[in-house]
């Protein structure tokens, strides 16, 4: 297995703590491309290895020209080793011309697992990664609404969509756990049915209760033991991994937690000795 | 029915409260814009859950726009007090959010009616303090309703065809304020607390929204305003240049200015 980098979302209003702990930070995510008045952002730039993780597009559809030119503007501006995308589906494929403006969200979603829409994102993530010249990771959402149809489950999904479309797997442990509560399954057995042969990185955060979804979801907090736990496993059997990251991007983000969580990493997943 | 399809109908249920309304109350036309197939899916669903995830989507998708929009504003908390997020922990705000057409005009202006009254209600003290405020409010209160409108032609009716003509598009405002709010940013940014009252000058600001959905407020002298007021997809360069006083050159350069920032399609 390669040198495993421990690494967290750049929060542009943390520029200062990050740059002042730079040793322990392997790598930083971008989730948004930098403020023309960042004032920290050359030093960032040149002082640490970049991963693309802005919102590309929808892969359930073809990417167009300006999708792809912004893609590759990014990539060459970060040097990024691999780009990542959700799998998600935020907007129709064409309006609903009766009702009030096209819909999106703006907000991760995940599709239904359907055989069709599996044929498109593997069709357009494959044409994507080739435009791109880089690895692609994919990563998936965790599911809250339940839809009574036939479809395939997430992991199914997923090992199917990796080997048809040559890309690899971004895992998130904190959907996973997430997933597994909102489908009434167990977190690690879960966790072992991804195909986790094609992880190339690892997210790693915690959850806190929503009131409006009346339970638990994604927040900018410390990962808890189980999610370490999981991070763990998933580790044990992914031979391809090259990162993990603390995933919390939120300008409420205090420098307290930024550090405790790259240290939980650093903990859990650091060289020893 | 596929996948793809039923998919998209969620994401319509999801997005716009009306429809959401619909289904709970069974409509039975209902399956004539979603599909009857998928209408029947998601009538299975229930309702409970389905008005969670959409009141959750809908708090993230005004969440950001607040936090983005209104962000010289929300930079004064700590000395006004007032935070326009705080209209999504209302119980205005809830309901405003549980019948929200996403991305609709309605929705932006009943939800900054809500902002604007967080805002600007018996604000004598903040006024004294910063007297650049409702300048300040009205500023990021037009940004944050530009990108909720539409950027089509808005004057597609009165020029039918078009002729190729450049044509103003329907997302522009042009603002008129007391205070040179540009620069009151720039300086609050800089961290200096006293505005300087020579920034009390009349200042026009011309506010467009982008085809990629981006909000942009440029300085809009008289010429610049005379130009865009002549864009009615019928007038050539030559006569904007006449109507706006300044030369075919310049106004070949500013017209690929506006359109780059979206105050021509």
């Amino acid at each position: 297995m390669p040198p495993l980098s421990l690494g967290a979302f750049y929060n542009p209003h943390l520029a200062p703590v990050i740059l002042n702990k730079a040793e322990s930070f392997g790598h930083l995510a971008m989730a948004d491309p930098p403020d023309r008045q960042d004032p920290a952002w050359p030093r960032i730039r040149d002082r640490f290895t970049l991963l693309l993780h802005d919102y590309l597009g929808q892969l359930s559809e073809p990417f167009g020209s300006d999708e792809v030119t912004r893609a590759r503007a990014l990539l060459d501006q970060y040097r990024s080793p691999w780009a990542a995308e959700h799998l998600q589906r935020i907007r129709p494929s064409s309006p609903f011309p009766a009702t009030g403006p096209a819909v999106q969200l703006d907000y991760v979603f995940p599709p239904v697992y359907t055989e069709d829409l599996l044929a498109d994102y593997i069709r357009h993530a494959k044409a994507f990664r080739e435009q791109l010249g880089v690895p692609l990771a994919m990563e998936p959402i965790p599911t809250y609404l339940h839809l009574d149809i036939a479809q395939l489950s997430e992991p199914a999904f997923l090992h199917r969509f990796c080997d048809g479309s040559g890309c690899h797997l971004l895992l998130d442990l904190a959907h996973v756990w997430l997933s597994a509560r909102y489908a009434g399954l167990r977190p690690r057995d879960l966790l072992l049915e991804y195909p986790l042969r094609h992880a190339i990185e690892l997210h790693v955060a915690g959850c806190a209760r929503d009131p409006d979804l009346d339970g638990p979801w994604i927040a900018p907090v410390l990962p808890d033991q189980d999610i370490l736990d999981l991070a763990e496993l998933a580790v044990k059997h992914a031979p391809e991994l090259r990162a993990i990251t603390f995933d919390a991007f939120s300008p409420l983000l205090s420098s307290e937690t930024l550090l405790a969580g790259i240290g939980l990493l650093h903990e859990r997943f650091g060289v020893k000795g | 029915m596929t996948g793809r399809s039923l998919h998209d109908a969620l994401l319509q249920v999801l997005g716009d409260g009306v429809i959401r309304s619909r289904l709970a109350s069974h409509d039975p036309h209902l399956g004539t814009l979603l599909g009857s197939e998928e209408h029947e899916v998601l009538r299975r669903v229930p309702g409970d859950r389905l008005q969670r995830m959409a009141r959750f989507l809908a708090r993230h998708y005004y969440r950001e726009r607040i936090v983005r929009l209104f962000r010289h504003v929300r930079s004064l908390v700590s000395h006004t007090g007032r935070d326009p997020l705080a209209v999504l922990t209302t119980s205005a705000g809830d309901e405003l959010l549980d019948r929200a057409v996403l991305g609709s005009f309605e929705t932006a202006r009943a939800l900054l009616d809500l902002i604007e009254g967080c805002l600007t209600d018996q604000d004598d003290s903040i006024t004294q303090g910063h007297p650049y405020w409702r300048d300040l409010v009205r500023y990021q209160a037009a940004m944050f309703l530009v990108e909720a409108t539409s950027s089509t032609n808005a004057l597609a009716t009165e020029a039918p065809g078009g002729g190729g003509a450049p044509s103003r598009s329907g997302s522009v405002t042009i603002l008129d304020l007391d205070w040179d709010i540009p620069s009151v940013v720039a300086q609050f940014r800089a961290g200096h607390q006293a505005i300087p009252m020579s920034l009390r000058t009349p200042t026009s600001l011309l506010i467009a929204r982008s085809r990629h959905h981006r909000v942009t407020a440029i300085r809009c002298p008289d010429a610049i305003r005379r130009l865009v007021e002549s864009l009615d997809g019928r007038t050539g360069v030559e006569a904007l240049a006449e109507a706006s006083r300044l030369s075919v050159p310049q106004v070949e350069r500013l017209l690929d200015q506006l359109k780059e920032i979206g105050a021509i399609c």
